[in-house]
């Protein structure tokens, strides 16, 4: 039999013990992450464009920038800058091309509001593309390609919607009595139509959804054609492509920051296409025309046809801005100010089409590639929307 | 190997199952089968609060979650007043993070499951007839077994839109639910915790041989949830209210 024995317990030592613990869980309260309004020097400039874009940016588990490295060497950069001196905001403009030439978000940009460099932007896509290859214009197709179009075309015009002093223009027509064509050159269709303002464009749509609603029976496909169109409104989506699906369309799926994190994402949540209305199925085939200027919506619009069981992709890869913008507040990631300094363009979540491929960056490969020739264009015939016409005739 | 990581050039599963070694040879070295040895088990429920500053989010808040809460103890009497007790609890850490005002109905909650490893110190306070009241404190270590995540989003890509009386077009976000259970990401989840954890209990002595017991405790992690991988990370570490009742077996005797 164990013989107990009665030792005196060390009660100082337990209550040592029993201090130290309740000490312990009562300290190490988080610390409360200083706000800065507005900056006051470069300092400040420097830790909130490094952490907007820390907590903000949406593809650092795919982006190979490494942020960390930017602040250890640059932060000592800012700090010798004076916010006073012209000069030196000058040089923190170069100093953020560099942070962020890498990035490869297809929607970010720095605009600047200071007035010393006002007239600067940075754009590491753009930059890049210009650096590695002869990058061309954006061509008019939209105005050149009427003559494939039967009398009778609609062609709008929205001044009241513009961007950059160019005016909202959409087209709507027959090709060959054959195939309904649209097109437009950015997307505010949906604010246009339904503004109180009559405008050519609302006759145009209008046009486009009547002859989608009662098809005739000689039509044999549609086209539209977003070569060139640099995005816009994402209400446009529905707004447009809703009118050829009767329920929803499931395009891809789309990623967003769960928290502050520069890692912390939801999962992947399913991106749709609604119908509209008293929308019917169109069981057409459509094909959609897009170049390396379609860029954002555009890009959605190219997925969604790709989506449709009759859909085709004709032209060239597309620019590669495929994840939204959306307002900072609602996902508490994206688009980000610096007070009177400069404006972060970035996008607001990830978008990956069903195939699980992310074109962030790479753009969107077509079906069938068709380069863009000026040559062949010259002489008055445009090889993309003439193969659209062939496949749409060979189905 | 996912969520075991080099600790100073120790490798810290190694540590964890030694300690669990050391711990299970307290029930067979013969002195300690004749002192006196008891079983406890344990179940109840846990209120876990995820301690943090993480949320930069407008209108979000962090809420407390309940979850359940089972331990198996040996527990084993040193001195006159003093135990010492060493077992294994399963236990949820759960946690809310909800959106307030215009943009409530989204939220994020999150149930996590532990399995920890206390090893605490009991001192009998005083004793009313049947009754004992104990004092405890003591540290755990804890590896993170499962996380699910469900929660509701605004969905960019389900949306509806309306036009207000000055023409101006709004889009509406429809709120798409989702529910998965994650797999850890091995940059950013820590899945080893340590902490310490005090608390009370009550024992009532229904007989020589078998006691009840009501038992309060709190946990606190001094390990980030998060392993660091980046500079400015915010700390977030979980502080768990447990509450459980269970009975006690006496194993050995004096």
């Amino acid at each position: 039999m164990y013989s107990y024995r009665r030792r005196k317990l060390p009660y100082y030592l337990v209550i040592i013990c029993f201090l130290i613990t309740s000490s312990l869980l009562i300290s190490c309260q988080p610390e409360e992450p200083i706000k800065i309004d507005k900056p006051k020097n470069f300092d400040e400039v420097f830790e909130l464009f490094w952490n907007g874009m820390n907590s903000n940016y949406v593809y650092w588990d795919m982006d190979s920038t490494d942020w960390d490295a930017m602040y250890s060497r640059y932060k000592f950069l800012f700090s010798q800058l004076d916010l006073n001196n012209p000069i030196d905001i000058n040089t923190s403009v170069e100093y953020l091309r560099e942070m962020t030439k890498g990035i490869i978000d297809g929607h970010f940009s720095i605009k600047f509001l200071n007035i010393y460099v006002e007239n600067l932007t940075i754009n590491p896509l753009l930059e890049r593309r210009q650096r590695s290859e002869a990058l061309r214009y954006p061509y008019a197709f939209l105005l050149c390609d009427t003559i494939y179009l039967d009398s009778g075309f609609k062609l709008g015009f929205d001044y009241a919607n513009s961007i950059f002093n160019i005016p909202l223009i959409s087209v709507c027509g027959t090709i060959n009595n054959e195939i309904i064509y649209f097109s437009c050159n950015f997307f505010a269709l949906t604010k246009s139509y339904e503004s109180n303002v009559t405008s050519d464009v609302k006759e145009t749509l209008q046009y486009f959804f009547d002859l989608l609603d009662n098809v005739p029976p000689h039509i044999r496909g549609i086209i539209i054609d977003v070569r060139g169109n640099p995005g816009g409104d994402l209400v446009d989506l529905n707004f447009l492509l809703g009118r050829l699906i009767d329920k929803p369309l499931h395009i891809g799926f789309c990623q967003y920051k769960s928290n502050y994190g520069r890692l912390d994402f939801t999962p992947w949540i399913k991106a749709y296409v609604n119908p509209s209305s008293g929308s019917h199925k169109i069981q057409l085939p459509v094909v959609v025309l897009a170049d390396k200027f379609s860029a954002s919506l555009s890009e959605s619009i190219v997925m969604a046809v790709r989506s449709m069981p009759n859909g085709i992709f004709i032209g060239e890869n597309t620019w590669g801005a495929t994840g939204p913008i959306i307002d900072n507040a609602v996902y508490n990631s994206g688009t980000f100010d610096i007070k009177d300094f400069m404006q972060v363009q970035t996008s607001s979540c990830k978008f990956k089409y069903l195939d699980n491929q992310i074109f962030e960056s790479t753009g969107i490969m077509p079906d069938v590639f068709i380069p863009f020739s000026s040559l062949v264009l010259s002489s008055g015939h445009d090889l993309q929307i003439e193969k659209a016409i062939n496949v749409i005739k060979d189905q | 190997m996912d969520g075991f990581y080099l600790l100073n050039g120790i490798n810290f599963e190694t540590m964890l199952i030694r300690s669990i070694f050391y711990i299970l040879i307290l029930f067979i070295i013969p002195e300690s089968l004749n002192a006196q040895n008891y079983i406890e088990l344990n179940g109840g429920y846990s209120s876990n609060n995820l301690r943090s500053m993480m949320n930069t989010n407008s209108y979000s808040q962090i809420y407390k979650q309940g979850g359940y809460y089972f331990s198996i103890f040996h527990k084993r009497r040193c001195f006159e007043r003093l135990y010492i007790k060493t077992g294994i609890e399963i236990i949820q850490k759960n946690y809310l993070l909800r959106r307030e005002n215009e943009f409530s109905g989204v939220h994020e909650l999150h149930h996590n499951m532990y399995i920890q490893f206390p090893l605490t110190f009991q001192l009998k306070m005083i004793r009313i007839k049947n009754l004992d009241f104990f004092f405890s404190s003591g540290i755990f270590g804890g590896y993170w077994l499962i996380n699910k995540t469900e929660g509701s989003i605004p969905n960019t890509f389900d949306t509806s839109y309306g036009v207000n009386v000055n023409g101006e077009v709004f889009q509406n976000f429809s709120l798409t639910k989702y529910i998965i259970r994650n797999e850890f990401n091995s940059i950013k989840d820590n899945r080893i915790e340590l902490g310490v954890n005090m608390g009370g209990q009550l024992e009532y002595s229904y007989s020589s041989l078998f006691s009840m017991t009501l038992g309060l405790s709190l946990n606190h992690s001094f390990t980030n949830q998060q392993k660091k991988y980046m500079i400015h990370q915010v700390l977030q570490k979980n502080q768990t209210f447990v509450v459980a009742i269970g009975i006690i077996f006496k194993i050995g005797h004096v």
